[in-house]
């Protein structure tokens, strides 16, 4: 609880206007995109670093929960106030302070939509390549706090690979900052590193160094498609044997495809079973001698189509496609489990037969889409609430997936964090040492266990119903 | 109008909370908070109808800073219909709240008196003027006292010398199969008559016989944005009487926040024979460039080739574009017209900022969204800003430089004949 007197303080820290408090504003941060809802007692919007590490310490000193949140886009409940306290919101720092075309950095807060940053890059002939599905409306610092990966990162890596510095409070007040402006440096402790991901539970980001790359200079976008799930699961892996090079390689299953045939720009033959959507970057001659090698080889391995974009726009139409997958999902029941587990590439099949046979199993509809080219599958077991028998089917499917995917020597979240949607599951993944160091970690950082409490690590529990 | 708080519940439950619209609402661009955008307003609108939250003053501000623009709802995944949603909170809040003293509270009472008020009102023009400039825009005094009364006034366009009824024949002969009648609405009847007469210039190019019923009224949009369900429920029964009846192919209307609510109005009507009725009549009503590009009469319109060139760009109401998805017949209507050339924006500008009653509650806000779209605009370097819609054409004109002159597109139209 934070009590009147604590709750004046905050307001004189961000003024009145950039304190809600009422319980109309509250509830619009009750939730985040896992669409779980826990009122949080206030809201702030600090406008500075200097603001965010007097909020710190005024939690710090008067023991109340502060849960960071960008645009609230995260889906597994990263920026929900499951025990109460402080909503901190970044919204208000928002400035690309420097876009170095000398030494390919970006200097941002972190409040910035991950898509202006792009287009600031882009329009000095620069290129941030992480893209999550959300990039035109979540922020670079939730982006940073989760370790966001997206399309892109069969190519490019994720979000971590781009962080070189941060400049962070941490939950005592005290500001540090982390990592480099350079290409290189060895100095200490990759703290970056461990901030990079660690779901707001170790302080708050206020400033983040980025690495920039070159745009390249063209790129083409084609889509395939198989008559047959495993033909079309087997040549992904095969592509990426082929030295074919995608920037992109995303997976969609049959379910999938249904959800957003109407949005695609081609039409797609009814015994259409599974698409890969491709992309390939760099200099146009090498774009069009990769394209014409992918072409070949998808026919080669069965495609019963390969179609390319025509266009920009048409290429633009197939992302938007890919990218309104996650919430068209819902089409076929009111709600889901979404999963994002990562297996070796070449094990890709496995798992999505796996989950086939699961789905037969336990007669729920499961969809398996995703950026199958670096392993990192979406699956998202789909359920109605109301039916008794389909919420605690759903229920066991989770488990049964995890199961799968640690036997094939995956992990079970790729880029969506675990928040506290998947916080019962981590020790399926990490040994008890590892969750020990980690929480003494945690001590080290927060001592009073102010910052996100309640997120990745939670004590064994039943999974808590979406 | 979904008045059943079991619907609204279950609609605004589609809501996944997933966040796509924040990227598209103007108001959200402008404020970065949660409670301007659907998400959010969805979320409290679920929780007033679980009874979870009192109609409270605020929950009133919340659902009245929206524009209705409907840019959510193209982008949502869910398709939740959002702005008729907000419509059915403030309808909620007006019954659990009962009335507060608002302009935009005003205007609706007088919306039940536009047929008798408006032909009227050109008689008023100078007293507005000369009220306007008393009022003396933003630092004078009555400003600090009372800023919505001032915004109300200051915002007041000018009114036409004369208004469209008194200009305007009640049945223009036709020598065809076409007959139509013509529903003008308070915007061309007080405002911008000028755009009602050229699409009478270009009927009578076309020998389309239009029918044009004396006394009309409000289509009833303003009122229902405000909530008052009964003052749009009155007003709709109104226009049914006096058009069900009428021998005519189609009802059209040039103004796009009417038609969107004439198509509508069997919202207003969950059930009876005001519904059917309603349900019926919407099949008939057509946007002017709608019905010009669908009965291909424009290929009949004989232009006189071009003397002089002109670029326009296209302002599209939010009506138009989201509301009834009518993009390109204005565009291929403009671009039919000899010499003129159809300029596009990099970037859709998403809303004028006019918004139903929103211009009347939040003039600030909506004059800042205004003026955005307006150098959107000016930085195109086109001779005029065209749209079809009375709300943006009175929002838009106020705004813009002299140099880019704000009209109607069928003003355009009947030019080069």
């Amino acid at each position: 609880m934070i009590n009147p007197q604590v709750l004046q303080k905050v307001q004189d820290v961000v003024g009145a206007p950039h304190l809600l408090t009422s319980q109309e504003d509250r509830l619009c941060y009750a939730y985040d995109a896992a669409n779980l809802l826990h009122v949080p007692e206030a809201v702030a919007f600090p406008g500075s670093t200097e603001e965010v590490a007097s909020l710190l310490r005024l939690a710090n000193e008067y023991r109340f929960p502060v849960v960071p949140r960008g645009a609230g886009t995260g889906t597994t409940g990263g920026a929900v106030a499951v025990q109460g306290g402080l909503v901190v919101v970044t919204t208000r720092l928002n400035r690309i302070l420097e876009i170095d075309t000398d030494n390919f950095l970006a200097v941002v807060e972190p409040g910035v939509i991950t898509g202006h940053l792009k287009a600031a890059a882009a329009k000095e002939g620069l290129y941030y390549p992480p893209d999550p599905s959300s990039a035109s409306f979540c922020t670079i610092g939730g982006n940073v706090a989760e370790n966001a990966g997206g399309s892109a990162a069969v190519k490019y890596g994720v979000t971590r690979d781009y962080v070189l510095g941060l400049k962070v409070v941490l939950p005592t007040g005290q500001i540090i900052d982390t990592g480099v402006k350079t290409a290189k440096g060895v100095v200490g402790y990759d703290l970056t590193r461990l901030l990079v991901g660690s779901e707001g539970t170790l302080g708050i980001i206020t400033r983040i160094i980025l690495r920039l790359v070159t745009q390249p200079a063209a790129r083409q976008t084609l889509l395939a498609g198989f008559s047959d799930i495993s033909r079309a699961t087997q040549t992904v892996g095969r592509i990426l044997k082929a030295r074919l090079g995608p920037c992109a390689l995303e997976f969609l299953d049959r379910a999938s495809l249904e959800c957003v045939r109407d949005l695609l720009p081609f039409d797609i033959p009814p015994q259409t079973q599974a698409l890969l959507l491709l992309e390939v970057d760099g200099h146009p001659h090498d774009v069009r001698d990769r394209v014409e090698s992918m072409d070949s080889f998808c026919r080669g391995q069965e495609a019963a189509f390969v179609l390319a974009a025509a266009s920009a726009p048409e290429a633009e139409k197939l992302w938007q496609a890919r990218k309104l997958l996650s919430p068209a999902s819902f089409k076929l029941k009111p709600h889901k489990l979404s999963e994002d587990v990562v297996v070796p590439i070449s094990l890709i099949p496995d798992l999505v037969a796996s989950i086939e046979i699961l789905s037969r199993e336990l007669d729920l509809p499961i969809m398996c889409f995703g950026h199958a080219g670096d392993g990192n599958i979406h699956v998202n077991v789909m359920y109605d609430q109301q039916q008794d028998r389909e919420r605690q089917a759903a229920g066991q499917a989770v488990e049964k997936i995890f199961t799968v995917v640690r036997e094939l020597g995956g992990t079970l979240s790729g880029e969506h964090g675990v928040g506290l949607t998947k916080s019962p599951y981590i020790g399926m993944e990490l040994s008890e040492a590892a969750i020990a160091l980690s929480l003494r970690l945690k001590k080290a950082f927060d001592p009073n266990n102010i910052m996100n409490p309640g997120k990745i690590f939670s004590p064994p529990a039943p999974p808590p119903s979406p | 109008m979904i008045l059943d708080p079991q619907q609204v519940f279950s609609e605004a439950g589609a809501c996944i909370r997933c966040g796509a619209c924040m990227e598209v609402c103007p108001l959200y661009q402008l404020t970065g908070q949660e409670t301007t955008v659907a998400r959010g307003k969805l979320s409290l609108l679920q929780a007033l109808n679980r009874h979870e939250l009192p109609p409270s003053q605020r929950l009133q501000e919340i659902l009245e800073f929206c524009l209705l623009c409907g840019a959510c709802t193209e982008k949502c995944t869910a398709r939740v219909s959002t702005p008729e949603l907000v419509k059915s909170g403030r309808a909620a809040m007006r019954q659990r709240r009962g009335r507060s003293w608002s302009p935009a509270l005003v205007l609706t009472a007088l919306s039940l008196q536009a047929e008798r008020v408006l032909p009227n009102l050109s008689a008023a023009g100078p007293l507005v003027k000369r009220l306007k400039s008393w009022v003396g825009g933003n630092s004078g005094l009555l400003w600090r006292l009372w800023p919505a009364l001032t915004g109300l006034v200051g915002r007041l366009p000018s009114l036409a010398p004369r208004p469209f009824s008194r200009s305007a024949p009640h049945l223009l002969p036709g020598r065809g199969r076409r007959k139509i009648a013509f529903f003008v609405g308070c915007g061309l009847e007080a405002l911008f008559p000028q755009a009602g007469l050229a699409f009478l210039q270009l009927c009578q190019r076309l020998a389309i016989e239009v029918i044009i019923p004396p006394r009309q009224g409000c289509c009833g949009l303003l009122a229902h944005s405000a909530g008052e369900v009964e003052t749009a429920r009155e007003l709709a029964r109104r226009f049914l009487k006096q058009f069900e009846t009428l021998p005519v192919d189609c009802i059209v209307t040039a103004c796009a926040s009417c038609s969107y609510h004439l198509k509508n109005l069997a919202r207003l009507f969950p059930s009876g024979r005001e519904g059917e009725s309603a349900f019926r009549l919407a099949a008939k009503i057509r946007e002017a460039s709608e019905y010009l590009v669908e009965t291909e009469t424009i290929n009949n319109l004989n232009f006189l080739p071009g003397f002089r060139s002109q670029s326009l760009v296209f302002h599209d109401p939010c009506h138009l574009r989201r509301g009834q998805r009518i993009v390109e017949p204005p565009r291929r209507l403009l671009a039919a017209a000899p010499g003129v050339e159809v300029l596009e924006p990099e970037s859709v500008v998403t809303c004028c900022g006019q918004g139903g009653i929103f211009g009347i509650c939040h003039p600030e806000t909506a004059g800042l969204i205004g003026r955005e779209a307006v150098t959107t605009y000016c930085g195109m370097g086109a001779t005029a800003l065209v749209t079809a819609c009375s709300g943006c054409l009175a929002q838009l004109t106020g705004l813009a430089p002299p140099e880019l002159r704000v009209r109607h597109f069928l003003e355009i139209l009947a030019e080069s004949l």
